[in-house]
């Protein structure tokens, strides 16, 4: 089996560390999902939010300060009194606890941040929309996971020391993963088939987190392919787990982003 | 964003034998690759990446993990 991305699968959970003293800082849903995607290697090597040089290595040549490609910064934007060496617990409204040991603070360019990942800078697009409305300085530093969030759809989901022990129990070596954000229409069954036709297994990964408006709703995905998986396709050469992860929309950048993941 | 300066600091230069060079610039003819430069670093990053190791579990933290996935229904 491939190695993870970066050669190292990033775990960072501990559920002894004692919160109390610690401030604490809210975050959003979506950053919470970024924290646990941190803590469990979907994001390997990716030990925490980025620092300035894997930011701006980032944008400019779509890999970390190490060389390893990456596509997306992920970051956390703040506005207070935070500084470097600071340790704060980072919670989330749906239970998320985190510790985040601030290694530097820098400022940025949300125009070049979304130019850069984006093609554009027009507000109209979600992912620059989002960055304009972030706030304006970035905290780079790793984190720990603490408690994981209550989320939706739990039985389907599987962290990434999880699917590679489970490939191993059924024998894959080759697997095409397959990410969607949609329900299975006769492009994906063609592009599905073709990809058992050189590959021992297919993982299909529904993306479920926030979405644009007018896309499917992530109970009619994953419902849809469900039915695939239990009516069509062998289940032994086919598994389902959903990935946690906001869509970004952003083209050549997040399918590469995908990948990695 | 980094300067000039800062950016020709990310590179560094290294010799290779010149026939091998006038190798690579006769294999690149034609490619995606416009420079031996960018040639030479594909071929590491690749020999790179294949070097890397991989971390192990515990035979105690797999079967945890086995009994999870069978809960699930992904093993039987």
């Amino acid at each position: 089996m491939p190695a993870p991305h970066g050669g190292k699968l990033v775990y960072r959970v501990d559920k002894n560390i004692n919160t109390e003293g610690f401030p604490e800082i809210m975050i959003s849903g979506d950053m919470a999902k970024d924290v646990e995607n941190i803590a469990y290697g979907v994001f390997s090597p990716l030990e925490g939010f980025m620092c300035r040089n894997d930011f701006e290595n980032v944008l400019e040549h779509m890999r970390l300060e190490n060389d390893i490609p990456w596509t997306i910064p992920i970051v956390f934007d703040f506005e207070g009194e935070l500084k470097e060496g600071d340790e704060v617990i980072l919670k989330s409204e749906n239970g998320t606890i985190a510790l985040f040991k601030i290694e530097e603070i820098y400022g940025y360019d949300k125009k070049e941040y979304a130019q850069q990942v984006f093609r554009t800078r027009d507000a109209a697009h979600p992912g620059v929309a989002k960055i304009m409305k972030m706030r304006k300085n970035l905290a780079g530093g790793k984190i720990t996971l603490i408690k994981e969030g209550e989320e939706k759809f739990s039985n389907y989901y599987l962290k990434p020391h999880e699917t590679r022990i489970l490939f191993k129990e059924k024998g894959w070596r080759d697997v095409v993963a397959f990410q969607t954000r949609n329900v299975p229409h006769m492009g994906h069954e063609y592009v599905q088939k073709t990809a058992l036709t050189f590959a021992d297994g297919i993982f299909i990964n529904p993306i479920i987190g926030r979405k644009k408006k007018g896309d499917f709703k992530d109970e009619v995905i994953l419902k849809s392919y469900e039915a695939l998986i239990e009516h069509y396709y062998l289940k032994e050469r086919a598994v389902m787990s959903i990935l946690r992860t906001m869509m970004r929309y952003a083209g050549p950048r997040e399918a590469i982003f995908h990948v990695i993941m | 964003m980094p300067t000039e300066k800062e950016e020709k600091g990310k590179y560094t230069t290294v010799s290779i034998p010149t026939p091998l060079a006038e190798k690579i610039k006769k294999r690149i003819e034609g490619t995606g690759f416009n420079s031996i430069s960018s040639y030479v670093t594909y071929v590491l990053r690749e020999l790179m990446a294949n070097t890397e190791e991989e971390e192990v579990f515990s035979k105690e933290d797999e079967e945890k993990i086995k009994e999870r996935l069978r809960a699930l229904g992904y093993l039987d």
